[in-house]
């Protein structure tokens, strides 16, 4: 098993879960988060009132999905969150030891 | 003959039962909680006595020392399916052998049964000393009754816990009271709470008519409603209003009991979607069935709040209890005739005061809120009691309409009156559009408040954004308006999808009924239309997107506007709940209020002049399509086109360029000249690239084509249009042949076949240009503050031809996109400005980049001079 974590541009959410959703991922957990890589903060002047933005808001999404499923769900990420634009953002792979659901106990894949 | 224990019991569960499985929809509230009761004392009463002469045969001629007291809601005959059974033994003695023989043969059989009771065996003095410890305890006996058994032992009971615990200490008592609600208030007012309110514990829940229970019997020694009523604690219409939201709140808790099948009082949404099917609840096309039975929930829950408000503040004024000790006492003063702050209270003193005049009705709310005074009860009373003097007269009155607006000014002191306005129904009355959006739910984890209320709250909000003068505050005009919209800004709610629109043809008429001017009109109906603009596409769209932040200009067209919006904008969304305003969504909305104020604040793309303009040269390109242009690609150009675009080209010419770009499926490029006057003019069309600009230039120069001026401009599909006015240095050869060698030269520039470089340098530069004098030093500005997409690069030179290529090549070599490039000559000096991102399409902000840029570009400009 595997997880998938992306960090992408907020308003490509909804292309990407959509896209998700149609290769058959059926849950995923997303957070509002903000930082920066390559697309650093930057510092606009507006009227004289200087307005700086450290970190940029981005959106991360987690999937755990099993082992076969890794490159399809990678790939529609991909197509789905790119603009080919700075801050497009990222695509991290983990391994998983073990996934529990809480409320049956099942374990690995029929958990996932 | 006698029933058996056993008996009973399954009489008991029977009983229970058929409660359990009746399908009522229209079930009973008030009745139901007390049949359970009186089922529940016939059995209690049966047991008892059979265990009383159980322990009279063993031990002929004991006494009968014991009493069965129900405390509690039990007590009050208020028991739900599965309301703990509160039931104390009062006894004579400590350790009373009857008291324990007869406790286990009632509660065993009761636990048996699987009842939760609440029991308890004790002396009256044991009862004293823990009343005097535990205030529940205290409130719990306050609602005993004597079910069987001693009935003087009940009686001593009653004296003493009256004399020891209640006399003398009444101000106490009603201390203890207010702190536990407002303790409850707190712990049952947080967000989930408010999404999935308990029945009981929640503010306007059963524990507040239990208080004012409470309150009128250890005070006044009053039992019911009724002789609260006698005693004038409670109006005549309030009880009934109050008896008919408490037996709705009894309905529904035996409801969910029977659901759950267990002690609950917390309306989960699994439980609230399923009590609105079994309550009949009837689903509405824009309304679910859950939003209907939690909007009558809301209704009974504020009313029960209000009506138990109501009640304390009485009975604080005849304690006279100051509620809120003021800091600065406000002097006594008459307001008008008939109208007084005294005692820092206003009142009217007589209720006819008010049908002469009954614009009082809102102006006493705008006295309350500009001296921070509270309104007297009585006065409240005559207000309540006359609001059928809200008529049609009263809602267009200048007078009413002027009050309202003077409490718009007034921010958080005037948001207190708002809430009172909202709970006596005058704010319904005076905006009967308002009557839509009351107790009205949205059933999702996101909208925490039902939309008055977070209404309100978004007035509110907004009143401390001023107090804390958040930018740019300072810059609204007459904020009045604003806070007047954001009262109304969710009008169109409940009645049917699209809120935002169909609130925005709701607010004409509220506004002309209340006088307002048609500009003032038009900026409210603009910002309740637009309400959600901001935080959608902050969200949603993307913000590197010149075209949609020009988009969003277009539609907001003036800053003034602008600034409101985005003050609403933050309002409307810490209104909604804690989860609805994060540092990371406001983030991204400062982002496009900042941009948006941006492109309007140059006025160029934005304003309602150019709005218009673009508006009619799209109408007049689509008006002139020939049949072969009209397909979708064609469709998705024009819609792509750029504002600046479409204010600089003329509509006859966009449709020639829309024929080139039919071409450009199978070819790299295509383009066509035009003669004027003096000059030539070029236009290129092609698949947008870097360096294109470059290679373009390049084969210029290498065709002795001096640029005289040029305008390039991207399509927002990717399609570059660049148009260039040529002069020709040399006349030879002739032009079709001229041409031609362009196009050839085009074609292998952009298939990588032709090197500039060697090529230029081989050249001689035309006699034409040798005589010219030169020395002015070049000038090289780079700007970032222009614009919020690209990094402005201004060269100041002077010309000579060819000079396009080196500085198109160089902005290429660093990596820079030339989104637009305008060039205009004057004689001899030059002014080429270049709109540039990297290649990541960001700006170039390192100052070490732009400096690198300069450089390159000034030394580019040297070493062409020291050639030439």
């Amino acid at each position: 098993m595997k997880k998938i974590e992306a960090i992408i541009k907020p308003f490509k959410i909804d292309e990407v879960k959509d896209a998700l959703s149609l290769i058959g991922i059926k849950g995923m957990t997303i957070t509002e988060v903000k930082g920066f890589g390559r697309q650093k903060g930057h510092k606009e002047v507006y009227r004289g009132a200087e307005y700086v933005v450290d970190f940029v808001p981005k959106i991360k999404i987690e999937v755990v999905i099993d082992d076969v499923m890794v490159e399809r769900v990678v790939e529609t990420i991909i197509k789905s969150a790119h603009t080919g634009k700075i801050g497009d953002g990222k695509i991290f792979v983990y391994s998983i030891d073990e996934v529990i659901r809480i409320r049956t106990g099942e374990k690995g894949k029929d958990a996932v | 003959m006698e029933k058996s224990l056993k008996e009973h019991i399954r009489h008991l569960k029977d009983q229970r039962e058929a409660i359990r499985n009746s399908r009522d929809p229209q079930p009973p509230g008030r009745e139901a909680v007390r049949e359970l009761s009186v089922i529940t004392d016939v059995f209690l009463v049966s047991v008892f006595y059979q265990a009383e002469r159980k322990w009279q045969k063993s031990h002929p001629g004991s006494l009968r020392s014991i009493t069965l007291v129900p405390v509690g809601g039990y007590g009050r005959n208020e028991l739900a399916l599965y309301s703990d059974i509160d039931l104390m033994i009062l006894c004579a003695g400590g350790s009373d052998p009857v008291a324990e023989f007869v406790s286990e043969e009632i509660f065993y059989p009761l636990w048996d049964a699987g009842l939760e009771i609440g029991h308890s065996v004790r002396t009256v003095t044991d009862c004293i000393d823990i009343a005097g410890k535990n205030f529940h305890t205290q409130t719990s006996f306050l609602d005993a009754r004597c079910l069987a058994g001693n009935r003087g032992l009940f009686g001593e009971f009653k004296k003493r816990f009256h004399e020891r615990i209640i006399e003398g200490q009444r101000k106490k008592f009603l201390e203890n009271i207010l702190i536990e609600n407002q303790k409850r208030y707190q712990r049952y007012g947080e967000a989930a709470f408010l999404l999935e309110p308990n029945i009981k514990e929640g503010k306007g829940g059963l524990r507040d008519y239990h208080s004012i229970l409470w309150t009128a019997k250890a005070l006044f020694n009053l039992s019911t409603l009724e002789e609260m009523v006698n005693a004038a604690l409670l109006s005549p219409n309030d009880r009934t209003s109050l008896e008919q939201s408490l037996d709705f709140l009894w309905r529904i808790r035996n409801r969910l009991h029977i659901l759950t099948g267990r002690k609950n009082d917390q309306l989960c949404f699994e439980y609230q979607e399923d009590m609105a099917g079994t309550l009949g609840f009837a689903a509405r096309a824009d309304f679910l069935e859950v939003e209907g039975l939690m909007r009558e929930f809301y209704m009974h829950a504020s009313n029960i709040e209000y009506i138990s408000s109501l009640f304390f503040d009485r009975i604080m004024h005849a304690l006279k209890i100051k509620p809120h000790a003021k800091t600065v006492a406000l002097p006594d003063r008459i307001l008008e005739k008939g109208v007084s702050i005294y005692k820092g209270e206003i009142r009217i003193d007589r209720p006819e005061a008010l049908i002469k005049k009954p614009y009082l009705l809102l102006k006493i709310f705008e006295y309350a809120a500009r001296y921070k005074a509270e309104i007297h009860p009585r006065t409240g009373q005559f207000i309540r009691d006359n609001l059928c003097l809200v008529n049609d007269s009263f809602r267009s009155s200048r007078r009413t309409s002027r009050s309202m607006l003077n409490l718009m000014k007034l921010g958080s002191s005037a948001f207190k009156q708002l809430e009172v306005m909202l709970q006596t129904g005058l704010l319904a009355l005076y905006i009967p559009e308002f009557e839509n959006i009351r107790c009205q739910v949205q059933h999702d984890a996101y909208h925490i408040y039902t939309v008055d209320k977070h209404s309100l709250l978004t007035f509110l909000e907004l009143s401390l954004m001023r107090e804390e003068d958040k930018y740019p505050f300072a810059e609204i005009d007459r904020p009045e308006y604003l806070f007047l919209t954001a009262l109304l800004h969710d009008i169109g709610k409940g009645i049917g999808h699209n809120h935002a629109e169909k609130g925005a043809d709701l607010i004409p008429k509220i506004a002309k009924r209340m006088g307002l001017e048609e500009e003032v009109i038009r900026d409210m109906v603009f910002l309740v239309r637009h309400h959600l603009l901001l935080v959608d596409v902050a969200t949603r769209r993307d913000l590197e997107d010149e075209k949609i932040i020009i988009e969003c200009a277009q539609k907001i067209q003036d800053i003034k506007r602008l600034n409101m919006l985005y003050l609403l904008t933050i309002a409307d969304s810490k209104a909604t709940g804690p989860r609805a305003w994060t540092a990371w969504k406001a983030a991204l909305v400062d982002e496009l209020y900042l941009k948006i104020k941006h492109i309007l604040q140059r006025g160029e793309l934005a304003t309602p002049q150019t709005t218009a303009r673009i508006r009619k040269v799209l109408s007049r390109v689509k008006d002139g399509l020939t049949p072969e242009l009209k397909n979708p690609a064609v469709s998705k150009h024009i819609e792509n086109m750029p504002g600046d675009y479409l204010l600089t080209v003329t509509p006859h010419k966009i449709i020639r360029h829309l024929q080139l770009a039919q071409g450009l499926s199978n070819k790299k490029f295509a383009l066509f000249i035009e003669a004027k006057n003096s000059f030539r003019e070029l236009t290129v069309l092609a698949e947008d690239k870097p360096g294109l600009f470059a290679q373009i230039s390049g084969v210029l120069a290498l065709n002795d084509l001096d640029v005289l001026g040029t305008h390039i401009f991207t399509w927002g599909d990717g399609i570059a249009v660049d148009i260039f006015q040529l002069r020709e240095l040399i006349e030879e050869p002739a032009d079709e042949i001229k041409w031609e060698k362009v196009t050839d030269d085009l074609e292998k520039a952009l298939s990588g076949r032709l090197s500039f470089d060697y090529r230029l340098a081989e050249k001689t530069t035309p006699l034409s240009f040798q005589t010219k004098k030169r020395g002015r030093s070049s000038k090289v500005v780079i700007d970032n503050e222009i614009s919020d997409f690209y990094t402005v690069i201004e060269v100041y030179t002077d010309d000579h031809p060819g000079l396009l290529y080196p500085l198109s090549r160089t902005l290429f070599d660093m990596g820079l996109d030339i989104r637009s490039a305008k060039i205009s000559t004057k004689v001899d000096q030059v002014v080429d400005v270049f709109y540039v991102r990297d290649l990541y399409g960001q700006k170039i902000y390192h100052p070490e980049q732009c400096e690198e840029v300069k450089k390159a570009l000034l030394f580019k400009l040297k070493g062409d001079k020291r050639t030439g």
